[in-house]
Formats: C-alpha cells, structure tokens, sequence
C-alpha cells in the first residue's frame, strides 16, 4: 500500500460506514445489496489486480543500430498482459541519465495494461550529447481498479544507449608519433635500434626524417621510409583530457582525428586515463569497430573538473613524447614536433 | 548545431500555443542540463475517438434505461420497452458523441436543448399526461402504504396510458441523457451519478417496492464502470486534447508525470466486466430483494422523520417541508400507530395569557375524534357520514363543570355553586388555525371563524348573553386582543371559561336534549367487531367488571332526576362510570410504560390491541384510545380528545405580564392575586385524553395517561438517534408482528446488549458473503488443480507430451515444497534428483536406471526443442508417478 492510497481506503471505509448506517435505519434490499456490493468489489479489485499484475510483462526495446548525435529515438516501452482483466493503472518510475551528466527528475508515467494485448508505449528522445545513456525501468506500481492497493513489482530492467559524437571537419594539423611498444608499452625513440629493415614504404606525412632511406629515394625519386622490425611500435598517441567544460567539443575532436587517421590508414592507441589509480591503458584503434569500442570505453569513465591526465602520463612516462593532446575541445599537437 | 536548434525553436514558437511554448523552452533546458529531452509520450495502440463517445454512450444508455425503466415498472405502469430502450439509446448516442470534437459540443448542445424544448411543447399533453399517470400511481402507492388520507387524482388528458407514459418516459429520458452526459461524459463523476439514479429509484424503494432485477444490473454496471474510470483517469474527452496527444505531461517539483488520457479498448473492457460482475453479483445477491429482510421497518429516529417529511411532501407538497403553516403541529388529527419516535421541535405553537388560578394543569382542546376505523378516530359520527356539527355537540359542553385528572372523584365536589368567569387569551403562531382551543368550559370568545370546528355559534352566544351577561364585558375589543400580540402570530382571540376549580350546584343541564344524549348513545359506543375478544380480556384483566359493580350500561339513563331516590340512582350511575375509569387509569399505571419512543404499529395491525397486548408502552395517544375504547366496551360513552395542556410547570416558568387582573376574571377569589401570566406552548404540550358522558350532565374529561417513570430527553442525541432500533418494531408483512412482538415484550430500552439483536436481519447477508469468501478461498486449491488438469489433457491431445510431462514434474516440486525436501527455493533439475538419490536411499525409490531415464526425459522435455517422443514420456509419467507416491 502506498501513502497515496490511504485517501480512497477512507473513503470506501467512510462509504461503507454510511451504508451500514442506511441499512440500519432503513432496512431497504438496495442498501443491503449496495453494502455486499462495498465489500465485495475491494475484494474483487485487489484480487484481480495482483492476477494480472503477476503475469504482466514487462520489457525496454531500444534501437540497435549505432547512434551519432544528434539523434531521435524512439524507445518503446511493452507491456504484455495475458489476463482477462484490463490493468488501468500502470504506474512506471523511469530513470533516464547521461552518464556524463545529472540525472534527469524521475519520469513518472501512468499507461493502461489493455487485457490479452501488448500495450506499447513510445518515448521520443532528443540526444544532443554524446555519452553513455542509461535508462533504468526501476519500479512499477500496479493499482487496483479502485485505488486500495498497489502491487510493486521490480522489472528491474537497464538499458545503455552509446551515442557517439559527431563529427566535424579538422584543421590541417602536423603530427608525430610516439614509439609504442608492442605490448603497450611506450619507450623513447633513440634511433639506435639494431633491428633489421622488415620492408620500404613510401612516406606518409608524420614519418620521421631519420627513417628515410636516402639512397632508395635518390634511386627512384620518391620518398622512401625504412620500416623496421620494430617500426611497428611507433603509432600515434592520443590523450583524450575530458573536462566538465569542453567535454562534447573534446569527445568530436577525439571522434573526428580518429576517424580521420583510419581514413589515413594509421594504426593509432588512445591514452585511456584512468583517474581513480592514475593509471592508463592503451588501447590500439585500427578501424572503426575499434573506435567505437574505445569511445564506450571512454564513456565509461567519470569526467573531472579539470583533467590531469596529460600531468600524470608525463609523470609516470617523462621520456614519452609526441603525444597528441586532446585538450579543451582542441588537438594539441605534441610539444616538440619533429620538424622535417 | 546550437544554431541549428535555435532557428527551429523559434519558428515553432511562431507557431505554436504558450503550452507549447513553454514546453519548448523546458526542453530545450533539459538539453542543456541532462544532454537529451524527452519529447512527449505516446501510445502506439491508437484511441478510437469514436469508440471513446460510443462506449461513453453505453454507459448513458444504462443509466438512464436503468433508472427510468426501473421506477416506471416498479409502479407498473405500461409503456412500450423496444421503443423506450431504442429510443433512449438515440437519445445517448446523440448526447455522448457531442463531445467528439469543439464543434459537435459547442453546437451540439444548443441543438439538443432546443430540440429538447421543441418536442417538450409539441408533446407537451402526451407528456404531461405520462407524468400524471406516474405521479397518480405514486400517490396512491403511498397513500395504501402509510395509509393516508390524501388521495391524488390528477387529471389524464391522454387516457390512452401506454402512449402518454412512453412518449414521457422518452421525455424524461432525453433530460436525464443531458445529465447523465454531464456526470458521465464530462466528469466520469460516481457520486453525481449516483444520486441521479439512486434516489428516483428511491421514489420505489422506499415503500419497498423493488424494481425489475435487470434494470438494478444496468445500474450497478453503471456505478463500477464509472468508479473504476473515473479512479484510473483514462476517460479524457476527445475533444478537449490536441491532435495526437496521448498523455497529459505535468512537472512536478522532484518528477514529471506522464499520464495516460484514454484507452478505448481498455474502457470497452471495464464496462463489459463491469456487466459481467453486476449479473453475476445480482444473480448471486438477488434473493436479497425477495427475503423477509425487505421492507422489514424498524422505529428509530431517522427512519420516522424521513417519514415524517415523506408524508408531508405527499399530503402537502414539497411546499409543505419549507412552511409549517401547513403543518399539522403536535396534532396527530386522530391518526394513530404511525408515529414511532415523538420528537418535538420545541417551536412555538400557542401562547396563552391567563391568571393562574389552581394547580391543575389547563387543557385546550381542539380535535375531537368519534369514529374509530383503521387505527384513526375520525371526527365523523360514523362511516360515511358528515363531520358532527359543532353546534349540535358543542352545546352539551356548556356549563358543565370537570374533573381533575387522575384524581380519585368525589362526587360531591361536582356539586357546589359556581361564580368564577375567567379570561383566556389565545394567539396561535404555529399551530392548526382550524381549531379554538378551547378550555373546560367555554362559555364565548371573540373568534368569529368561518373554518369548520371553529368560531363560536349563534345560538352558542345568544345562551352566553343570556346566562352571563355581566362577565361577558370581560372580552375586549379585537384591536386590545392584537395589542397583546408581540410576536409574529397568524391571529388572537380570547375566550371566556369556568376553571376548573369552580364549584358547580348541580343542576341538570337544560342544554342536553334527549335527541342529543341519544345521539351520543348511538355514537360513542362504537367499537370495531373484531376488537371485542381483545378489549374483553383487558376489562376483566383491570377487573373493571369488579369495580362496576351492579353498574349496568344497558339502564336507562334519565336527563333529569325527578325524584330524590332517582337523584341518588342517578348519581351511582355516573360515579361507578369514574370508578370504572379510574380502574382502568390504575391498571395502565401499573402495567403499562409511558414513552415518547414506542415504535409503530405493524402494518395490518390494530393500533388499540397491538398496544394492550403487545406492544404495552406509548404516548398520550395510545392510552387515550384504548382507554376510550375499553370504557366503550364497559357501556361509558366516551370520545378521543386531542388538544393542548398547559402544566402548572409551564404556568411558573410563564413570564409575568401584569399584577392587574382587573378585565380578566370575575367573582375572583384570592387566587387570583397571582397575576397575570403568559405561557408559550410548544408542540411538546400536545396531548391527547379522553371525555367521559354523564347522562344528563355531559361530556367531563378525563386524563388517563400515566405519569412517565422514564426521563425523557427529546433532544436529538446519540441515543435517540438509533434508540428505535433496540425496539424493533416492525411495518411488514402479516408475519413480522410475531417479530415485533417478541421484540417489544423482551427487548427494553437501554438494553445494550440486545442492540445485537436488532443487528440480525443484516448479519444473514454478511454470513453469506463470509461464506462465499471462504468457500471461494477453500476452492482455490481445486479450482487450480482442475485447470492444471485441463492443461494437462489439452497437451496430450495436442501431443505435447514434454509439455504434459513438465505439468507433472511441477505438481511434484510443488509436494516437494509441501514437505519442505526442496533443495532450494528454484532447484535445478540435476539438484532435485541428487536430494532424492542422497536422501531417499533405501526407500521405495525407482530403480537407478529408470531415474536416470527419467531425469534425461525431464531435460530433453525442458530444453531440447524436439522434446522427447511419447512412448518416453509416457515412461516417464509413470516413474513420475511412482516417485509422487
């Protein structure tokens, strides 16, 4: 039962207490069937609610395709009642948040449970924020037809909905890499590695001077780069540094190099800044399922005031450089950007 | 994007309403706080806006068919169904779809009144006369059940009553579709609805006529329909949401609610349960209807004043309920056994002036009643026949002196001179202006009324002119008589009488006549045949033949004594007729209670024999008819009187008006120093006694009610309010007076516990429905198993074997559960056959090989898609089976 209940309680108590008053002083058959008829719908109400209400089904169905934002949605909300009575009085506490942000005042929806259908109900929802959003059918009332009692029924059904940034357009911008190593650790280039050349390539724009290989060039009269054993370990690094002030911009700006550097064929890692340890993982992005996957990833994490994350890789790894800054919404590139 | 956003939000502003607006801008704030908006809610089954009017229509239809078709059939009267049922279902359709858009509703209703109007006019005669012919048969509905007197016989311009009642019912019907449309359609209102119908119905019901079950049926589908609905808040009126919109959206402080406005389906759904639950509830509960239990009557407060004013309303209109000059004050006119609870208003009815001039109380009378017939004394001479004539019987009157109440009677006193005229100053505020209110003994007043039984006569005045010519000049002109007049008065006279106290010769009354004195002979001895055998037992239960004596009630009875010994015989006459009464005011005292709450009479019952036999409690009003009537049966003329008294408590809690009483009595003796006084006289000072006839001397009367033992407190307390329920007196059928009997000769006042008792006629239906609950809760457990086994033959028929075999596997957890041998609250398949392995080792346990299968074919009966084949699971029921045991 619930506090909002105890009105219509009194008021049938109140009615019955008046009928049984009637009947005393008047001893009429109508008082006396409407007397049997007050105690008896109650009973009848209630029962037939808490039938229905334990074979109500209850489910969320959210669109699976990948969304960008901005985006509609549209999420349904099923209700199955197999009974013979109609549930009138559905009462659904819904909880709906961005992960990024403040939970939305609870939506408190009331929806009818037709009998021996599927009642469906639609949400329109307008995402303009890229994020992780989380829907939570925590609580369903089911009131009698009457208003006595409620069952309360747990669904306890969560859904997550990833919404990806968008994209935009980026400034021409020059890029270095960072010597990564294969297992994810990210060592200094020094140059003096003896490894062997694995292949020639042509160049692409962020190859380092010191791995042309003058003589093929001269040879052919295109730029050639010795690709080494380990060249492999040299990739892009990206520094996502999400603050509460420039998250959305530092998410698109995040999306859009990214997308780009798969477009340029380059294998890059995200710098995923974990800042509860201070630690960070990071994740090789080759395509755009890869991506995508970090982006969750990233959602995932809480966002602080002012990020330290560019502070804390510096610390723990001072002979990193190169790293590209996503910082303020804006793609720093690194510090000391090998001029060539 | 920003920007984007921001130039559609303002063209939709253009466009949109403030609502719309707002709405916008909230939304466009939680874009910013929250990352997204929710837009509005809808519901994917759309709501059929006709469908929403059609099933509104029904609901119309019910009500209205149910009320008017239930209070027309209960009085019986004739009217064409299929035209009034189709014809009230167009009215409701009409009525119901006006709220299907803005137009049909604000053009639809000036449509249909004016066509309402329209037909009101052009059928006006059929109309009025199908309203006559109903109002006709209510009267006399209720004149036969309270036994009125009014009679009502409106005029029917159609004769033709099947035409009339059915083109008034179609007329009723239409007003009651509007309203019904408005409680219904508009607000989904039960209370509303259900004072529309309940109380017409009530019109019926409460002279327990119960209308036709089906029309009751409708009604109650009515009334669940419109309480679920109007509770779950999906009955929004199409017309009154935009375009599309499904869900009302409200924000609240801490949460934004969403509510659904109207499932159609849904509502088609409740009104055919609602139907379905009403049938089956009335089928079930209808005997109710047909039960002693209805029309059981039973005194207590409420019961008597809705009675009280019902009868009003039926004698004198509605009228009669806002003005009490219409009403009869504390006279009951001679009506008896109808009045269960006495409960004064304490208004004032008469204010008097008069000096004081003993202690004995000063009756005014007014109503005189000579013919008893059906529980009333009538003011006629006998069945028939015209009132008496006040003149013929009045002159008797004159003269005459009277007795104290209660008082043992000396003869003697009744003998002595009289010189001592006094003045009584009446003014009537709120009681019957039909009446003088006379006090023993009138000799003239200044009233000159044209209403029968009052005024004085001609030849009355020309006899108090002739015999009291010097007290006459104590009347005082008509302008002095209204000068006394404070108070809001319907008018004032004075009236000049002998008090009580004057010692009177004895003298034989010049004024009786022969043909008078025989009259009273003819008239006053009237008592009803069938009463005989019961007023017989009472006067030898008294021993009034004891006391008569050698009294002989067939002797002659001279006018006047011609000789000493003649005077002698004369006066041995009329005392043994006061001893008689006297006795019989003795045995009341001592075997009868005086109440002001003795419940009413049964129907069909005698008021006199019920009270002396039965019932053995009442008011001035019983005594003063049995006694009249007993003391009829003992051969003493007597008559009912009712009237006014005035108590010597009144008379000191009277205001004091002069210490002159020059002009208001003459021949005074020294009692007369006390003054002049003035007395309010509430409806609580209304009495009734009796007048005993003197030969040769006239009417003396008599007060033969006992003094009350109980305090009574006629205020509405508590108590009073449900004091007549401990006496259950009944008004039903033949067989309720052995009931009421019981009742009133073991229940007494006060008896708490007994209070139960008056419970009982409710207490068989609550033991019904307990009974039917826990017959309902009891079967539950089969009723389950009979579904389940239906299940379980529906399967095999089906060749659903793994399906037939899981049914039995769970009626086997389920005595598993019973026995508390559940491994776990949901055990796996696996868990429960490795309890029984492990547990019931030894016992009488199916052999490994069998278990095995088994368990296999549970699996592959739960989890493979095929299932298993039927020969297994055949098998398999069998160890199932096996294992149960």
């Amino acid at each position: 039962m619930r506090r909002r209940n105890l009105p219509y309680i009194l008021s049938l108590i109140l009615a019955v207490f008046f009928t049984f008053l009637l009947c005393l002083f008047f001893r009429q058959s109508l008082l006396i069937v409407f007397l049997l008829l007050l105690l008896l719908l109650p009973i009848v109400s209630v029962a037939a609610t808490r039938h229905a209400a334990g074979r109500l089904k209850v489910s969320l169905r959210l669109p699976a395709e990948e969304l960008s934002v901005p985006a509609d949605v549209r999420i349904t909300l099923r209700l199955e009642n197999p009974t013979l009575f109609p549930l009138l009085n559905c009462e659904f506490k819904l909880l709906a948040q961005n992960r990024f942000y403040p939970p939305m005042p609870p939506q408190e929806i009331v929806v009818a449970a037709e009998a021996r259908s599927v009642s469906e109900t639609a949400f329109p929802i307008h995402f303009t924020a890229a994020g992780m959003f989380c829907l939570d059918l925590e609580e369903l009332y089911v009131t009698d037809y009457l208003h006595l009692w409620s069952f309360k029924l747990t669904p306890g059904i969560r859904r997550e909905l990833p919404l990806l940034p968008s994209k935009r357009e980026l400034a021409p911008v020059r890029l270095t890499k960072a010597s990564v190593e294969s297992e994810d650790s990210v060592v200094s280039p020094d140059g003096e590695r003896s490894s062997e050349i694995s292949e020639l390539r042509e160049y692409r724009p962020g190859d380092r001077l010191r791995d042309v290989h003058w003589k093929m060039t001269a040879r052919t009269d295109q730029m050639m780069i010795k690709e080494y054993e380990h060249s492999r370990d040299l990739y892009f690094l990206l520094l996502p540094e999400l603050e509460k002030r420039s998250l959305q911009e530092s998410l698109i700006s995040l999306y859009s190099l990214g997308h780009k550097l798969i477009r340029d064929k380059e294998s890059y890692r995200v710098a995923l800044y974990h800042c509860a340890d201070h630690s960070f993982e990071f994740l090789p992005v080759s395509s755009g399922e890869e991506l995508r996957d970090v982006m969750y990833r990233l959602y995932l994490e809480p966002v602080e005031n002012s990020s330290s994350a560019y502070v804390q890789l510096m610390r723990q790894k001072p002979e990193l450089n190169g790293v590209i800054r996503i910082h303020g919404g804006n793609i720093l590139p690194p510090e000391t950007p090998e001029v060539y | 994007m920003p920007t984007i956003v921001n130039t559609v939000k303002t063209e939709k502003h253009m466009r949109l309403s403030a609502t719309a607006k707002r709405e916008l801008s909230f939304r466009s704030g939680d874009e910013e706080s929250y990352g997204f908006s929710l837009g509005d809610v809808k519901s994917l089954r759309s709501s059929n806006r006709f469908f929403l009017c059609f099933i509104r229509a029904i609901l119309i239809f019910l009500a209205c068919f149910g009320t008017l078709g239930g209070l027309v059939s209960s009085f019986g009267l004739p009217f064409s169904l299929p035209v009034v049922a189709l014809g009230i279902f167009f009215l409701s359709l009409i009525t119901a779809f006006l709220y299907y858009n803005r137009l049909t509703f604000y053009l639809g209703y000036f449509l249909v009144f004016g066509g309402f109007i329209f037909l009101s006019l052009s059928f006006y005669w059929y109309v009025n006369s199908g309203y006559q012919a109903f109002m006709n048969e209510v009267f006399n509905k209720y004149s036969d059940y309270f036994r009125l007197l009014a009679t009502r016989e409106a005029t029917e311009f159609i004769e033709n009553r099947y035409l009339s009642v059915t083109t008034a019912m179609l007329f009723m019907g239409w007003f009651f579709c509007i309203l019904f449309n408005i409680t219904i359609s508009g607000y989904m209102n039960l209370p509303a609805t259900f004072l529309l119908s309940f109380l017409p119905l009530q019109v019926a019901f409460y002279i327990d006529i119960v209308p036709p079950i089906p029309y009751l049926c409708m009604l109650i589908a009515v009334y669940i329909s419109v309480a679920v609905l109007g509770r779950s808040g999906h009955f929004t009126l199409p017309y009154r949401r935009e375009p599309g919109q499904d869900f009302s959206r409200k924000r609240k402080k801490k949460k934004t609610e969403h509510v659904y406005f109207a499932s159609s389906r849904g509502m088609l759904q409740i009104a055919g349960i609602s139907i379905s639950l009403s049938a089956a509830f009335l089928v079930l509960s209808g005997s109710l209807f047909a039960t002693e239990m209805n029309g059981r009557y039973i005194s207590n407060t409420v019961k008597d004043r809705t009675d009280e004013l019902v009868k009003s309303v039926v004698q004198g209109g509605i009228y009669s309920l806002f003005n009490r000059y219409y009403a009869v004050g504390g006279l009951a006119h001679g009506k008896l056994g109808g009045i269960g609870n006495v409960n004064p208003d304490f208004e004032t009815d008469l204010i008097i002036r008069l000096v004081p001039s003993n202690s004995t109380s000063l009756y005014l009378k007014s109503y005189t009643g000579f013919y008893y017939k059906d529980n009333s004394f009538f003011a006629s001479a006998g069945e028939g026949e015209e009132i008496l004539g006040e003149d013929e019987l009045l002159e008797a009157e004159d003269y005459l002196p009277r007795l104290p109440a209660g008082r043992d009677v000396d003869m003697d006193s009744l003998y002595e001179d009289h010189d001592y005229v006094s003045k009584l100053w009446i003014s009537i505020v709120g009681a019957d202006t039909s009446y003088d209110y006379r006090p023993y003994f009138t000799i003239l007043g200044s009233r000159d009324s044209a209403l029968p039984g009052s005024g004085i006569s001609e030849e009355r005045k020309r006899k108090a002119e002739e015999r009291f010519a010097a007290d006459l000049d104590l009347l005082d002109s008509q302008e002095v008589i209204d000068s006394y007049n404070e108070y809001d008065a319907i008018e004032s006279y004075e009236q000049l009488y002998l008090p009580f106290d004057e010692r009177i010769a004895y003298d034989p009354n010049p004024d009786i006549s022969p043909e008078y004195q025989q009259l009273v002979y003819d008239t006053c001895l009237q008592v009803p045949e069938e009463l005989y055998g019961s007023l017989e037992y009472i006067c030898r239960d008294a021993g009034l033949y004891d006391t008569a004596g050698a009294y002989d009630p067939d002797s002659p009875h001279p006018l006047a004594p011609e000789s000493e010994a003649e005077l002698q015989q004369y006066k041995q006459l009329q005392t043994q007729r006061l001893l008689i009464a006297n006795a019989l005011r003795r045995y009341f005292v001592k075997n009868y209670e005086y109440t002001m709450s003795p419940g009413t009479t049964p129907r069909r019952s005698d008021v006199v024999d019920y009270f002396l036999h039965n019932q053995k409690r009442g008011y001035c009003a019983h005594f003063a008819s049995s006694s009249t009537l007993l003391l009829r049966h003992m051969g003493i003329p007597t008559r009912y009187v009712e009237g006014y008294v005035c108590t010597i408590s009144d008379i000191m809690d009277g205001n004091p008006v002069s210490r002159d009483v020059s002009g208001w009595q003459s021949n005074a003796d020294s009692l007369s120093d006390s003054g002049v006084v003035e007395v309010e006289l509430t409806d609580g000072s209304a009495h009734a006694w009796i007048e005993i006839w003197l030969d040769g001397y006239g009417w003396i009367p008599y007060e033969m009610t006992p003094p009350s033992s109980e305090q009574q407190n006629t205020a509405l307390d508590l108590f009073g309010l449900f004091g007549g329920l401990l006496n259950t007196t009944m008004r039903g059928a033949g067989d309720n007076s052995t009931d009421a009997q019981n009742a009133n000769n073991n229940i007494t006042r006060g008896n708490f516990p007994l209070f139960n008792g008056s419970l009982n006629f409710l207490l068989k239906p609550l033991s019904i429905l307990l009974a039917a609950l826990v017959l309902f809760l009891l079967s539950i457990p089969l009723l389950k198993r009979f579904r389940e086994d239906l299940r379980l033959s529906r399967h095999k028929r089906r060749g659903e074997y793994g399906e037939a075999l899981l049914l039995l596997y769970r009626r086997f957890l389920r005595r598993l559960k019973k026995q508390g041998r559940l491994p776990s609250s949901h055990p796996a398949l696996r868990e429960v056959f490795d309890m029984l392995r492990r547990n019931d080792a030894g016992k009488k346990l199916p052999p490994e090989e069998e278990l095995t299968s088994l368990q296999y074919c549970l699996e592959q009966a739960a989890y493979d898609r095929s299932g298993p084949d039927a020969a297994a699971c055949r098998s398999a029921a069998v160890s199932l089976k096996k294992l149960m045991r």
